[in-house]
């Protein structure tokens, strides 16, 4: 299935074609001049100490405290060309809900049975179930990498548990302080997390002031700073699996010292529920909690499905897509596994399932013997992968505050979205923006990519 | 009796089982930093009054870091072990340990106190090189340690926890201001 020819580009974010600064970098570029190196890197090193101090951390091992590798250089993204990733957001969110509606609720023709039901995330338990005020996707997250000229395209979409809200939040909020120059010039696009959450949970629940918690594997997990930063911004509990309980009356209780309590909706960020909570599911499949994001998104995480996204909006929205997505093999064909095998060399492998980086193979970044031993694989089992075009997306200024060097390095976005029960959908401006290591293309902080802020400018 | 739905409006009230496992866990590592700090603090502060060298107060220390169950083969790595290196007992391990259960129990406020307290251990240049070193050092540990039981004693006894809510509330008015 192709989605749209994407040439390859490079382009760094903050030149034009000819190599003069694009005009919304100047500001920047200047104030940047105007500190100079030896400032830059003492605030470079303030703002480290400040996300060390609020344990701003994003975990590779749980034995090892490690605050998250950020570039506090912002990238700018111009109003216009946000506001043409914002609707192309929301567009594709609405019609990811719809999707998933048809195929528990409903009988979708989309996507074809078999790539549905071989979904390792599809749950069949859900058939007929309708999730509270009909919202499957509360939390949205979705991959783009940008091509030049303010054509964005999209590499994935983050269905289950998406996380980096809070790490959008958190550098920006550290790297505005630290360094408040560099908003010289800029009207920045404001956003409200709090409020938009806040409101979507109201909205989902029956009763006036739902009781809210959020469900977290543990402070080992890797993203634990994301739990405990929304639960308190959010002002909700954290709890654990073993914090809570189905009850007598088939409700979820939270065990609690000074007496339990019912809790309304659980915002998890745990995959496995039956594993941390016994009998979730099935409260959930009663109705008695609300689950954010609900069970079931997880189909449209799959690689696979991810083809036919372009097909949903037009299916459901009548529309085209706004955003493209990037090229991508369903390898089931025989001529598409054909083509890929003969330009292996020069695609990008990604596996069904995969996730934060895992199993997303970029071929002409591996060595000959990795290449022809995934190539093997291929040819076993077609049906666990998709390939993709490679892309050579935009790279980004960052700065060594150890050499006080500036440095290029790839960089992608991840927007972040939430649906209430109204159907209503923020997207909220600006995104995480995520770094590569040098002489690589991934960016998952999994991986070992950092992160920057990113500001949508007026 | 207390109104079961009420307790979850009440952050104070928020004692869910893992929140209290890790409360308790926050506090036994909190004192065994603080021990281990005022044992290198009193034998620190007789040694300088006593005039005595580098060597002798690691020999003190030894018996010292013995009774915590650190080997120590080589006196003269006492007070390294009991500072930092030890993995178990040492007051860095017992800090960032602490650290790590405050994460789930407290704001962020009382997690910046403890990287405070982590970070005086975290310079390699401030390692002791001399017995008044070595009480200087132990001092600034306490006075971080202080600063921690201030704020447990503020979010818990007196609500004026600096949250990441409040962190955030007051981003969004420096926002609109500007």
């Amino acid at each position: 299935m192709l989605t749209g020819d994407i040439s390859k580009t490079t382009l760094n974010e903050h030149l034009n074609s000819d190599g003069s600064t694009r005009p919304v970098y100047q500001p920047l570029m200047d104030s940047l001049n105007g500190l100079g190196v030896p400032e830059l890197q003492q605030r470079w090193r303030d703002a480290n100490d400040t996300a060390a101090l609020d344990a701003f951390t994003f975990m590779l091992d749980p034995r090892e405290f490690r605050t998250v590798p950020t570039d506090w250089l912002p990238r700018l993204i111009p109003a216009d060309e946000w506001d043409t990733i914002s609707r192309g957001v929301a567009q594709r969110l609405k019609a990811i809900n719809h999707f998933l509606l048809d195929l528990y609720c409903g009988d979708q023709q989309v996507v074809p049975p078999d790539v549905m039901y071989s979904c390792q995330y599809y749950n069949p338990e859900l058939q007929d179930y309708r999730p509270a005020s009909d919202v499957f996707v509360h939390v949205y997250g979705i991959d783009l990498v940008h091509m030049g000229d303010g054509r964005y395209v999209i590499l994935e979409d983050n269905l289950r548990i998406p996380s980096g809200i809070a790490y959008q939040l958190k550098t920006t909020q550290i790297g505005l302080n630290v360094l408040p120059e560099l908003a010289g010039g800029y009207d920045i696009v404001p956003y409200d997390i709090r409020s938009a959450y806040l409101d979507m949970f109201a909205s989902l629940c029956e009763t006036d002031s739902p009781v809210c918690v959020l469900l977290t594997d543990s402070k080992f997990g890797s993203a634990f700073f994301e739990h405990r930063y929304l639960s308190e911004l959010l002002d909700i509990p954290l709890v654990e699996g073993s914090d809570l309980y189905v009850g007598h009356n088939g409700r979820v209780w939270a065990r609690c010292l000074d007496g339990d309590f019912e809790v309304d909706l659980v915002y998890r960020r745990v995959e496995d529920l039956e594993l941390f909570v016994p009998g979730l599911t099935e409260a959930y499949l009663d109705h008695k909690v609300v689950l954010v994001n609900a069970m079931g998104t997880g189909a449209c995480d799959d690689k696979l499905v991810f083809l036919w996204v372009p097909d949903m909006i037009k299916a459901y929205q009548g529309e085209e897509a706004i955003l493209e997505q990037a090229r991508s093999y369903d390898l089931r064909s025989p001529e598409n596994r054909q083509y890929v095998l003969q330009n292996l060399d020069s695609l990008v492998l990604k596996t069904r399932q995969g996730y934060g980086g895992l199993g997303v193979f970029i071929m002409p970044d591996l060595d000959k013997g990795y290449r022809s031993r995934l190539a093997q694989q291929l040819i076993e089992q077609p049906q666990v992968f998709i390939a993709q075009e490679t892309l050579d997306f935009s790279r980004h200024l960052v700065f060594d505050e150890t050499s006080g060097e500036f440095e290029e390095r790839h960089v992608d976005l991840r927007v972040f979205a939430v649906q209430n029960g109204r159907g209503e959908v923020t997207v909220f401006p600006g995104g995480l923006t995520r770094v590569s290591e040098a002489n690589s293309r991934v960016t998952n902080n999994s991986s070992g990519g950092s992160c920057k802020p990113s500001w949508v400018v007026r | 009796m207390v109104e079961p739905r009420s307790i979850a409006y009440r952050p104070d009230r928020w004692l869910t089982d893992s929140r209290v496992y890790n409360l308790i866990w926050m506090g036994r590592w909190l004192e065994r930093a603080d021990n281990t700090t005022r044992v290198i603090n009193n034998f620190a502060r007789v040694a300088v009054e006593n005039g005595s060298d580098m060597v002798a107060l690691q020999q003190s220390l030894n018996s010292a870091a013995a009774i915590r169950g650190i080997p120590t083969e080589d006196p003269r790595r006492a007070l390294e072990l009991l500072l930092r290196r030890h993995e178990v007992s040492s007051i860095y391990h017992s800090l960032t340990t602490a650290r790590g259960n405050a994460t789930h129990v407290g704001t962020v406020e009382l997690i910046r106190a403890l990287s405070e307290a982590v970070l005086t251990l975290e310079d390699d240049s401030a390692m002791p090189q001399s017995p008044l070193d070595a009480l200087l050092l132990t001092n600034q540990i306490l006075e971080r340690l202080s600063a921690v039981y201030k704020v447990i004693d503020d979010n818990w006894f007196h609500q004026e926890a600096l949250s990441e809510e409040e962190v955030y509330r007051r981003f969004v008015q420096q926002q609109q201001q500007q």
